[in-house]
């Protein structure tokens, strides 16, 4: 029976025994075809048969592998297997390889449900004693550090740290505020203008700005750009031991890494902030102008006089709030990478999802606070 | 004690439960050069990282400096830690920092040094790896034996009493490896640096070594003197300093054999 390129199998009975007779080249294009007829062949507790490896002309890897499986499966089936005639090819191959008389190690085993929901509570509450204790350390070095200990962030930091997360994310936090107040106006037009109130499309985009769309929008913006280079930065500095490095010389990595763009996002978010409400106010002025018939001025003085002083310290307050969650939420998990270089984008995107569902959901508390 | 700079008593060391290495008891003592060596995988970067606090004994006692580390506290440990050097295996300079500014780190942590000290104190320690031409480049830009070097310049800018160099001439040529050797020697010879090298190089080990700690399969397998260490009779060391690969018997059964003889009719 042909079995593939340049390989056969034949099922000869001598006097009672069954022999296999592989012949020709036993490599990996032909042992699928091989270990399928010896597998289609092998019965639950046969008689005993041989492999005859006499007529083998060239065996590789593959090869050794499939007879090594057949012949574990044979004593799994009671069939008792033994290679005969092994050739002077298919023996030097076969003496490169060794294994040890048990598998390495034993196969993981799933755990139950109870089991796995034990797991994720444990390795839950490790991650909230890891981040409560970041939190605490990142507060002693950024408060009563330059205090206490004499020393605050590396000089120099700051600055590097506020262009990085603050002026650098202008031109994406500016161009999407001002299609989202664009976007909202355009909704709220066609509504309000059946009872001939246009004017009131400064009110609702400047409030839904100030107070809700401007804060949230620029964090989860601040998220996904920022968040996720703070985290990748601190996770592939862990992999690389620059961590431990830093640590060694005495260094604490929270000082040395994690203050200096607390600093820098405790200015930066209220400032992109501020920066995306006026620019969303922006958008909508430019379709109640052009879409509404709204002078701009007329919808400028509106869009003042329906904004109080609460709503912005409210938006102010949020965004200063979401800032520390996205730095906090991006330091640990870089903190906590181990590993190589996959763990980097692991934890990065890690980083990304929990920010911005945290942010959500430190909003919706921040609504039930300040407007129930 | 003051003359025993690290001293671990029967010490295991890992990275989750299960400990890596196990029972280690290593002294250190002034102005020795140790060299801690064995096969890739067996623990030597493990117990380097544990002789500086980086990792937590799971068992047994760390002195370092005549200070217990486990009972230090972050400022007191980072005193203790001032005082020793430490290579890494991949130089681990920070990305962000130029070879100047890297080199300075431990000054502006643990010295009080005027800016102009502090910048001729870089470029002679730069100029001792040989090395003072790189001063504004990135570590990006640095081949890994210039990495090496700047972190070897980083780890000695304090002029600690303590050197740990974990695998420093690793995947370097021959002949920059040959002048990482020499210039260890010369640290320790004309500045009294007390020096532990992990490696694997047997050149190297033949080199600078004092004395020899091999560790094998997690335990120490081997604490003696160079001469020593080449006369040793056990197979494990024997095998190490005769570049002979593992006995087929450690390695398993072969195949042929697995299959057992049963099974494999003679031809």
């Amino acid at each position: 029976m042909p079995t593939g390129r340049e390989a056969s199998v034949e099922r000869v009975v001598e006097g009672g025994e069954v022999r296999l007779v592989i012949r020709g080249r036993l490599d990996r294009q032909s042992a699928p075809a091989v270990r399928d007829w010896i597998l289609a062949w092998m019965p639950q507790g046969g008689p005993a048969a041989g492999l005859d490896l006499g007529e083998v002309e060239h065996l590789d890897s593959a090869g050794v592998a499939l007879l090594a499986e057949s012949m574990e499966l044979a004593r799994a089936r009671d069939c008792p297997l033994r290679l005969l005639r092994v050739s002077d090819a298919a023996r030097q191959t076969l003496s490169l390889f060794r294994l040890q008389a048990a598998p390495p190690g034993s196969p993981r085993v799933r755990p139950g449900l109870l089991l796995g929901l034990g797991d994720w509570l444990v390795a839950w509450l490790a991650g909230l004693r890891k981040i409560t204790l970041l939190m605490a350390d990142l507060f002693f070095w950024a408060v009563a550090g330059p205090f206490l200990a004499g020393r605050g962030a590396p000089a120099g930091e700051l600055s590097r740290q506020a262009v990085l997360l603050g002026a650098n994310a202008f031109g994406i936090v500016a161009l999407l505020a001002t299609l989202i107040g664009l976007t909202m106006a355009l909704l709220s037009a066609h509504q309000l203008e059946q009872f001939g109130a246009n004017i009131y499309v400064a009110n609702l985009v400047a409030i839904a700005m100030a107070r809700e769309m401007g804060p949230l929008m620029t964090a989860i913006i601040v998220a996904g750009r920022s968040g996720s280079a703070i985290a990748a930065e601190i996770a592939t500095m862990e992999v690389t031991e620059e961590v431990d490095a830093l640590q060694a010389m005495g260094f604490s990595p929270v000082r040395f890494l994690v203050v200096p763009k607390l600093y820098a996002v405790t200015f930066t978010q209220p400032l992109l902030t501020a920066i995306s409400v006026a620019f969303g106010i922006l958008g909508g002025l430019l379709v109640a102008a052009v879409g509404l018939g709204v002078p701009p001025q007329a919808y400028l003085i509106q869009a003042s006089d329906a904004l109080k002083l609460s709503d912005i310290t409210t938006g102010l307050f949020k965004s200063l709030v979401f800032g520390w969650i996205i730095l906090i939420v991006a330091a640990h998990a870089g903190l906590g990478a181990r590993g190589g270089a996959n763990e980097v984008g692991v934890r990065t995107t890690r980083s990304v999802v929990l920010a911005i569902f945290t942010v959500i959901i430190a909003d919706c508390i921040f609504s039930l606070v300040f407007y129930l | 004690m003051a003359d025993v700079l690290l001293e671990m008593q029967g010490v295991d060391l890992g990275y989750g439960a299960e400990p890596v290495v196990r029972g280690v008891d290593l002294r250190v003592r002034r102005g020795e050069l140790v060299v801690i060596c064995g096969t890739s995988g067996c623990g030597k970067s493990t117990l380097m990282k544990g002789a500086i606090g980086l990792l937590p004994p799971l068992a047994g006692r760390i002195h370092l400096l005549g200070e217990e580390i486990a009972r230090l506290d972050e400022d007191r440990l980072n005193r203790v830690r001032a005082r020793v050097g430490l290579l890494f295996q991949g130089g681990a300079l920070l990305n962000s920092l130029t070879v100047a500014e890297n080199v300075a780190l431990p000054l502006d942590q643990h010295a009080r040094l005027s800016p102009e000290v502090s910048r001729m104190l870089v470029r002679m320690k730069l100029a001792q790896v040989g090395l003072e031409g790189a001063w504004h480049k990135l570590p990006a830009e640095l081949s890994g034996g210039m990495k090496k070097r700047v972190a070897l310049a980083r780890a000695m800018v304090l002029d600690p009493e303590l050197l740990l160099c974990d695998e420093p001439s690793a995947g370097l040529d021959p002949v920059t490896a040959a002048g990482l050797d020499r210039l260890l020697l010369d640290l320790r010879d004309a500045m009294q640096i007390t020096l532990v090298v992990v490696t694997h190089e047997l050149e190297s080990i033949q080199t600078i070594a004092d004395r020899v700690f091999m560790v094998a399969d997690g335990r120490v397998a081997f604490d003696g003197s160079l001469q020593e260490a080449r006369r040793c009779t056990l197979p494990v060391v024997r095998d190490f300093f005769e570049r002979r690969a593992p006995r087929p018997e450690a390695a398993g059964r072969s195949l042929l054999e697995r299959l057992s003889a049963a099974e494999v009719e003679p031809r």
